[in-house]
């Protein structure tokens, strides 16, 4: 084959804009008339709104809309309809915006905000997590079983359980009987956010015949325009969503965020196009940010080593609303266990409302979450048992022929967690002997493996146009949005491999809009390269059709003896039955003139094969596309007299089935990495009693930068291909930062002796460990 | 968003004067701004008037003098970092300069800025009070010295009159047989402190020591400390690891950290100053001994 | 309030404005001259996404004032091209990678090739350093690292 861009570190498709300055971002667009939004947002972190006087504001020149919650009480949400654009009737969290201002400038929003007056009843309120699931807690959502929420999502009424999700496999109580060694740990992460360099940024404008336009920061364009729709019951084709370049997402862009808002200013505003850009500290407090997670893991096993059983019990402080934070629960319920074979099994993961910012998705859906109590508990266990956590972890490796939590039996094509636990072990040098103490840091190592799905509805579906231009290129339509993990870079190589033709000659639009696109459930999951790459190459192969369709007429050749390579459609074996894709691409011209066939665009799709949904008492089922396994290993450096923790080296191995870009997945492992390593270190949102949030900068809220990244970062990509995926890819993009903080944790054990049950690990919460340890050389 | 004001951009320090003693209390001196513009911006400064300084040709420089160093108020954190001068005969404020903030904000920020925003996580005022550095400030009535640790009067708060501005800070020369450390931790690679300490150690030729200073910071009390009972514990003695390691433990007691940082408790603040300045003693000694400062 | 006329010459062009004393260079510069590629990102120094060239030095431009660069020289990331080719650190940005979702991109290419102007081959702890005030939540950094060290190597040869 003359053409092979499969494997081949390509360069990003869309790197040249990036390093140009010429991609535009939403925030970079203007529109004549443009309108500029404030809010006015809640001191408080629950309360009575008792009245609200917007008089004044709406009296400053330049003031052209002014929107309270009353005007708004549309509810939105796409697995549990809990939210409103601004606060109506009262007030769930500090930062939740209560009224908004669309104005001709900035300036002048920000004067009108600060006119408006409000007057809060300050109520009682859940600011902890545990304490808001007991009898009697102030209830953050009095009517939450009014609300609409998608089928497989549990609330119990009259309580602040937004979801319990549950999960019975075998009989727990018996497992535990079998077991020689049961241990009980509880862990606990804080609330973080995504930060996403790019704001939630949203331009909406909503004309008085009913159209609605929407230029906005999502991830999803369909899922924007789906849930408007719904929410606001307005009629679908009437929204267009254009998403341009995207400065970030790690899930917190997904579904729906501030859409609704700028579309009802427009709306009182006349049809003036109305823009809102976040502050970074309205990014840390007024939208969404990754749950805050409480575990209690009970895991039980034999001194061979084989684990007879666990139990679970997760809580997730979703903040005020909970519309992601329920799917959330859900996914890291029915993968519990971490990617290991446990025979009985009994989970229960609850999403809990309090009165602290709302959860939504942040890169690993739950994961990194989870997998810090999953895999310290593994370590925890090895030793209970005297045997070596690698060889622990190994015994009970989630290998094929192996029945994972729901009741899934791996296939043979499932990837090989084994695999990349060993591989890890290789590049961390674990076992072999290293000085112990380097400088007067302690030195130590750690692993962790992992694993997820993609959590997604069981009928989930992409789809894929492939234009044949008239000079023979082709210009490939998807709607996974670029955000920065380059699918539709993996997808050129895709389709120009497939159709032979040089890569340059194929064009992915970049720009997403609901009017023109093909649909796409969301940019979520890391489900792209996988399922837009199936419905990519399903529209090839339709392409592909079309144009021997009718070649095979203008040739005289029957089609199936046609192939389609370098912008050519052939006859095998007889170069004189040629014709150039160009000739095909409007119409085929028979030498007398008479045209054939029509405009070549190639059309395909892929929904998710074969998943179902999960019994609601037991959790068994299949909801996974694929699983992708990895294991992270770490090894840190612990100052014994100050509690510093330098990550030194950072080893990463993932089943990614094959590695279609080498170049963007080192990048996509070495984000995770660090990003990872920020959470494991130093993220933390920290409140006061009255749950206003104390760190809403980055000055105060740290993430790493250039020279807090380990020495060494290692990625060794597994390809062990998946039977019904595009090249047998598997998805990476959260993946890379799922088992930092367990792996470093695990590290920091091996090298100071102390165990880590609570996320950040940061300086002093080390140190107040080696203290209580009584580490001899801690100084005082 | 910025309130409305005024701007100048006088060349004269004596224009400024003139403008303080008429407008001195609505007035914001700029001088980097890298401070001053984010409080502006988060309405917790609302000046009338704006007076940069940066158009001074008077006050940005870096010059030795007698037995010390004239460093004007507008010499920016990168330009004391990449004199040669003070790298080599002020390795502390070498050390101290180059802990400040990330080299863009050091382009920008200036050492009259930084001491006139008096933040008790400030990384070079401890660095200056351990070479006993002194602010030279004019005002309508004159100038006057004042040793900067008598210039810090409590969080954000300095010792200047509103028609005052600093001109120059005065650094003495550390004496012969001198070594310095300056040692800082942060949550990350770059941030505020949550402890700083500058050290000096001045050594007699028979090895004992004739003059310390230990300097604390990091919002360990309103205002960085210098710490009394170091020098009295330490001058004329000779140092060794028991007597550093008890002095440690005194200059502890000495700091008062606020319990609302959200860096670090209180606790742990008191705790690992006794490591970090131990360190940094330890530190100072070694380069004394070796005659590596100067 | 009174405007103040200012005068500058960005990406080699002469541009001359009346501005508000309270506008900062990054409203300026996106805003005024139209000049998107550089980014805001957190208002207050943290994040480095605004970094402008003024006379050849990295500075974060929401902490300077319009005023204040009156009669300066300003580079942004749309004056780093040499004509139509790419210069060599957006040419490395490319081959290593080092580019995801691009919106702190072009404020590590105006710091970086600044660095190397300056310090045309410097250790990784220099470039480190030089770049250590702008954040990336995407790529982790090693590859924009590799990427200014691998331009530092082009412009050796």
């Amino acid at each position: 084959m003359k053409y092979s861009y499969m494997g081949k570190g390509v360069p990003r498709i869309d790197a040249f804009e990036k390093v140009t300055g010429t991609a535009l971002y939403t925030g970079d667009l203007r529109f004549p008339g443009m309108l500029y939004t404030k809010l006015l947002k809640s001191p408080l972190g629950h309360a009575r709104i008792v009245n609200i006087d917007t008089g004044e504001a709406e009296k400053l020149p330049g003031v052209r809309a002014v929107l309270i919650g009353k005007e708004a009480p549309y509810k939105f949400g796409i697995y549990m309809g809990d939210k409103t654009v601004l606060a109506s009737g009262k007030v769930r969290h500090v930062g939740e915006p209560v009224a908004a201002v669309a104005a001709d400038t900035e300036e002048i929003a920000e004067r009108a905000v600060e006119l408006i007056k409000v007057e809060y009843e300050e109520l009682p309120g859940a600011f902890d997590v545990l304490k808001a699931m007991e009898d009697g807690a102030p209830l953050v959502h009095e009517n939450m079983s009014e609300y609409r929420h998608a089928p497989f999502i549990y609330p119990k009424s009259g309580t602040n359980i937004a979801n319990h999700f549950k999960l019975r496999k075998g009989d727990v109580e018996r497992g535990f009987k079998e077991a020689d060694v049961v241990i009980e740990n509880e862990f606990y992460q804080p609330q973080v956010q995504n930060v996403q360099m790019e704001t939630h940024t949203s331009i909406g404008q909503w004309l008085p015949n009913g159209q609605i336009n929407i230029w906005t920061s999502a991830q999803s364009p369909f899922a924007v325009r789906h849930l408007l729709s719904v929410g606001l019951g307005v009629p679908l084709h009437k929204i267009n969503v254009v998403v341009p370049y995207l400065g970030g997402g790690f899930g917190g862009k997904a579904g729906l965020h501030w859409e609704p808002l700028v579309v009802l200013l427009s709306k009182k505003a006349g049809g003036r196009p109305v823009r809102l850009v976040m502050t970074r500290e309205e990014q840390f407090y007024t939208t969404a940010v990754r749950q805050g997670f409480y575990a209690r893991i009970k895991t039980g096993a034999k001194r061979d080593g084989k684990i007879t059983a666990g139990a679970f019990f997760y809580v997730w402080d979703a903040g005020a609303y909970a519309d992601y934070g329920v799917n959330i629960t859900r996914a890291a319920g029915y993968s519990c266990t971490g990617p290991y074979e446990i025979p009985h099994i009994k989970c229960d993961s609850l999403t809990v409302y309090t009165n602290h910012p709302y959860g939504t998705a942040y890169r690993g859906f739950g994961h990194p979450e989870f997998h810090f109590a999953t895999e310290r508990q593994m370590d925890l266990l090895a030793r209970a048992i005297g045997m070596d956590p690698v060889e622990f972890r190994l015994k009970n490796a989630a290998v094929p022929g192996r029945i994972t939590a729901t009741g899934e039996k791996l296939r043979e094509d499932a990837g090989r967690v084994d695999e990349c636990i060993k591989a890890v072990v290789e590049a961390i040098g674990w076992g072999k002997k290293a000085p112990k103490e380097v400088n007067g840091k302690l030195r130590g190592k750690g692993i962790a493996a992992l694993w997820k799905a993609p959590a997604m509805p069981s009928s989930t579906s992409s789809s894929a146009i492939l234009k044949l231009n008239e000079d023979g290129s082709v210009t490939l339509s998807i709607s996974s949005t670029e955000m920065g993990q380059g699918t539709p870079t993996g997808l050129a190589q895709m389709v120009a491999d497939e159709l032979q033709m040089p890569i340059e000659k194929v064009k992915v639009v970049t720009k997403r809009e609901t009017d023109f696109s093909p649909y796409t459930w969301q940019t979520v999951a890391s489900r792209g390269l996988f399922m837009e790459g199936n419905a990519t190459l399903d529209a090839v192969r339709n392409l592909k059709e079309q144009v021997k369709t009718t070649a095979a007429e203008l040739l005289g050749v029957p089609k199936k003896e046609l192939e389609v390579a370098e912008e050519r459609v052939f006859a095998l074996g007889r170069p004189d039955k040629s014709i150039p894709l160009a000739k095909l691409a409007t119409a085929g011209i028979f030498p007398d003139g008479r045209g054939i066939g029509g405009p070549v665009l190639g059309y395909g799709y892929y929904t998710a094969e074969g998943l179902t949904n999960l019994d609601p008492e037991t959790g068994q089922g299949l909801p996974a596309l694929m699983w992708t396994f990895g294991a992270q290993g770490a090894e840190v450096e612990v100052d014994p007299e100050t509690g510093d923790v330098r990550v030194v080296k950072m080893a990463s191995a993932f089943d990614i089935g094959r590695a279609i870009n080498p170049l963007l997945l080192k990048g996509q492992v070495y984000g995770g990495i660090v990003q990872g390593i920020g959470s494991a270190l130093m993220e933390e949102f920290i409140f006061d009693e009255r749950g206003a949030l104390l760190n809403k900068n980055l000055t105060d809220y740290k993430i790493c930068r250039t020279q807090d990244i380990p020495e060494e970062m290692v990625f060794i990509p597994i390809e062990n291909p998946q039977r019904n995926a595009p090249h047998g890819v598997r998805g990476i993009g959260e993946h890379p930062r799922i088992s930092i903080e367990p792996a470093i944790a695990n590290a920091i054990y091996d090298a100071a002796g102390i165990d880590l049950f609570e996320i950040p690990m940061n300086r002093e919460r080390v140190w107040r460990a080696l203290r209580k340890k009584g580490e001899k050389r801690a100084f005082a | 968003m910025l309130n409305d004001l005024e701007y100048f951009e006088p060349e004269t320090i004596s224009d400024v004067i003139t403008f303080l003693a008429k407008h001195g209390k609505d007035t914001k001196l700029i001088a980097g701004g890298t401070d001053l513009l984010v409080d502006m911006k988060k309405g917790k400064v609302k000046p009338k008037y704006l007076v940069n300084l940066m158009k001074i040709p008077e006050l940005s420089h870096i010059i030795e003098d007698g037995g010390g160093l004239r460093i004007g108020a507008t010499t920016t954190f990168r330009e004391i970092e990449e004199s040669k001068l003070i790298k080599e005969k002020y390795p502390l404020l070498f050390e101290a300069a180059r802990a400040m903030g990330t080299v863009q904000i050091r382009n920008m920020a200036t050492i009259g800025g930084n001491i006139c925003n008096a933040l008790p996580s400030a990384d070079i005022p401890p660095a200056l009070v351990a070479l006993d550095a002194k602010a030279k400030i004019v005002g309508q009535s004159g100038e006057r010295f004042l040793p900067l640790e008598e210039f810090f009067v409590g969080i954000r708060k300095t010792a200047l009159e509103s028609d005052e501005l600093i001109r120059e800070v005065h650094v003495k020369s550390p004496p012969a047989g001198s070594g310095t450390a300056f040692l800082k931790i942060g949550r990350t690679a770059s941030d505020l402190a949550t402890l700083n300490v500058a050290v000096r150690v001045t050594l007699e030729n028979n090895g004992a020591c004739k003059e310390v200073r230990v300097v604390v910071g990091g919002g360990v009390g309103p205002t960085l400390i210098r710490s009394k009972r170091a020098e009295t514990l330490l001058e004329g003695k000779i140092l060794e690891e028991p007597l550093i390691e008890k002095t440690a433990r005194e200059v502890s007691k000495e700091l008062k950290p606020r319990p609302t940082s959200i860096r670090a408790s209180p606790f742990y603040k008191i705790e690992v100053s006794k490591v970090l300045v131990k360190r940094a003693l330890m530190k100072a000694l070694g380069r004394a001994k070796a005659g590596e400062d100067r | 309030m009174s405007k103040h006329k200012i005068s500058v010459r960005a990406n080699g062009q002469l541009y001359e404005r009346d501005v508000e004393p309270r506008r900062t260079l990054l409203q300026f510069i996106r805003e005024d001259l139209g000049l998107t590629g550089t980014k805001c990102a957190c208002e207050r120094g943290d994040c480095g996404l605004c970094t402008v060239l003024v006379d050849g030095v990295p500075t974060k431009s929401c902490l300077v004032l319009a005023v204040e660069v009156d009669g300066k020289e300003i580079t942004t990331i749309e004056g780093l091209m040499e004509g139509e080719e790419l210069n060599p650190v957006q040419r490395a940005f490319i081959e290593h990678g080092a580019v995801q979702c691009g919106f702190c991109t072009p404020a590590f290419i105006v710091a970086g090739g600044a660095l190397l102007k300056r310090n045309p081959s410097p250790t990784e702890e220099e470039v480190k350093e030089a770049v250590g005030g702008i954040l990336c939540r995407c790529t982790g950094y090693r590859q924009i690292i590799d990427a200014i060290l691998d331009a530092s190597k082009g412009a050796k040869k």
